[in-house]
């Protein structure tokens, strides 16, 4: 962080990885779609709340 | 509760697996656990920090340097790839799990399991990629080949939903009660895969940092070879177009099969998708996707395996299928910029499918399930099936809407609307 180049690398790879995570949430509001679709209307609720979130 | 309990329990102790065990631990040269300052729960550097001088003798300078505004996202990046290896197992198990039994099994693929494979074969200085050449940039064999074998161990204990085989053995197709959520489902997935790819590399770093030379800066994969994000966006979308077309076409236009094959695509060449050309990544998530659909019917209709959503198949054959086809492919490239390194071979990602869908996926999974089923707590009673576990569960909720259901008609009637 001593100097420029080098701040800008950490700084940059931080938000990068920050990114990556709000972007991968999205792998797990679909995986919740994708499963409480899958189940039949009877286990909706339990698919929903005990296994998935 | 995936996700809280796979967060708190990676905070405590998954991190920790993924720095302290790229040696086996013992199985390179004998050596040990390795130090990990920065990723012990009560490491200063687990919590905000600045990057001065450390404040205790755990870690140097250089660590508070370096892991003072790393360590935060890198750890949480991480975590949502535990989020993920739990999340495949538990697509295969729904409607008859018990509540408690998928958490302990999401525990122990979530931070366990997964990440001691990452430790070995994910990481630049991992065993695996020092001693059998492994190369896994995109996480076929690291997510998806263990959590497919993991489901696949549990399957073998948890048994068929009631309703799923014939008295003649054939299975009978339990459809999803609402096909759009699933397919938006899948679409967002695939969405989120954009983050998980990215997740995988390294952003920037210079040359001198990577066993090379000169001033040159690159992104890099986990192994810290070089690659770049415009190869590995045209890759990715080549074999989703793969998987897309060769669902389709196997699959004879089943919207489940080609929608998930799209993703069986990727997971197929996501072991090699820094170094394959566009093409050899669209003809491998083709064989992949051939390969685990055959693999999918033949394993359901010969051990009467119930998986709910295909996840042994999409992300479990998918897997293990690429870690084998980039083996071929690659055969001979580095698998790292440092020296003394094994170079890819067949052999070398064949052991590693083996070490990751059987020795860290299916074993783990087949014992947890075992001694929660010996005690009774894998699955949820019969009557509760038979009944669904809502009205067992949540039945104050179907109690309260049809008692206002009650009131609303009397209303109704009352005021002559209806008779």
């Amino acid at each position: 962080m001593d100097t420029d180049i080098g701040a800008l690398t950490i700084i940059f790879t931080e938000f990068y990885y920050w990114l990556t995570v709000a972007l991968m949430f999205l792998i797990h509001v679909g995986f919740c779609m994708y499963e409480v679709g899958a189940s039949r209307t009877k286990n909706m609720m339990h698919t929903l709340i005990r296994t998935r979130c | 509760m995936l996700i809280p309990v796979v967060t708190v329990s990676f905070f405590f102790f998954g991190w920790w697996i993924y720095f302290a065990f790229p040696n086996g631990p013992f199985i390179f040269e004998g050596k040990g656990l390795v130090p990990a300052p920065n990723a012990v729960p009560w490491s200063e550097l687990m919590g905000p920090h600045l990057g001065g001088p450390p404040a205790s003798d755990l870690v140097t300078a250089d660590d508070t340097a370096f892991w003072a505004r790393i360590n935060g996202v890198f750890w949480a990046a991480f975590l949502l790839f535990s989020w993920t290896a739990a999340s495949i197992v538990s697509g295969a198990v729904i409607e008859r799990i018990r509540s408690g039994a998928f958490w302990l099994i999401a525990v122990m693929i979530g931070s366990v399991t997964w990440i001691i494979d990452a430790a070995w074969g994910w990481h630049w200085d991992g065993w695996m990629v020092k001693l059998l050449g492994y190369h896994d940039a995109y996480a076929s064999g690291v997510i998806h080949a263990i959590a497919g074998g993991t489901a696949l161990g549990v399957l073998v204990h948890l048994g068929p939903r009631i309703g799923k085989f014939r008295a003649d053995g054939t299975p009978r197709n339990i459809v999803p009660h609402n096909p759009w959520l699933v397919t938006i489902g899948l679409f967002l997935i695939y969405t989120g895969f954009w983050g998980f790819y990215v997740a995988c590399n390294v952003p920037i770093i210079g040359a001198g940092d990577i066993g090379s030379q000169g001033s040159m800066f690159t992104a890099t994969t986990i192994y810290l070879t070089p690659t770049t994000l415009s190869a590995i966006t045209v890759n990715f979308l080549m074999s989703l177009a793969g998987g897309l077309m060769a669902g389709y076409i196997i699959s004879k236009g089943d919207g489940f099969w080609t929608y998930s094959s799209g993703l069986a695509g990727v997971i197929t060449a996501s072991a090699g998708n820094d170094l394959y050309h566009p093409i050899q990544a669209l003809f491998v998530a083709v064989i992949g996707v051939v390969i685990m659909y055959k693999l999918h019917y033949w394993v359901e209709r010969r051990f009467k395996i119930d998986d709910a959503v295909g996840a042994v198949a999409v992300h479990g054959y998918a897997g293990f299928i690429g870690l084998v086809l980039a083996g071929i492919l690659l055969w001979g490239h580095p698998s790292s910029g440092f020296e003394g390194y094994a170079a890819i071979t067949p052999w070398g990602q064949f052991i590693g499918a083996i070490i990751m869908f059987w020795v860290l996926g299916f074993i783990p999974g087949w014992i947890l399930a075992g001694v929660l089923k010996k005690m009774d707590l894998l699955r949820i009673p019969r009557e509760i099936e038979f009944v669904g576990l809502d009205l067992a569960e949540y039945h104050g909720r179907y109690l309260e809407e049809s008692d206002v259901r009650r009131a609303e008609e009397d209303e109704a009637r009352r005021a002559g609307l209806i008779s």
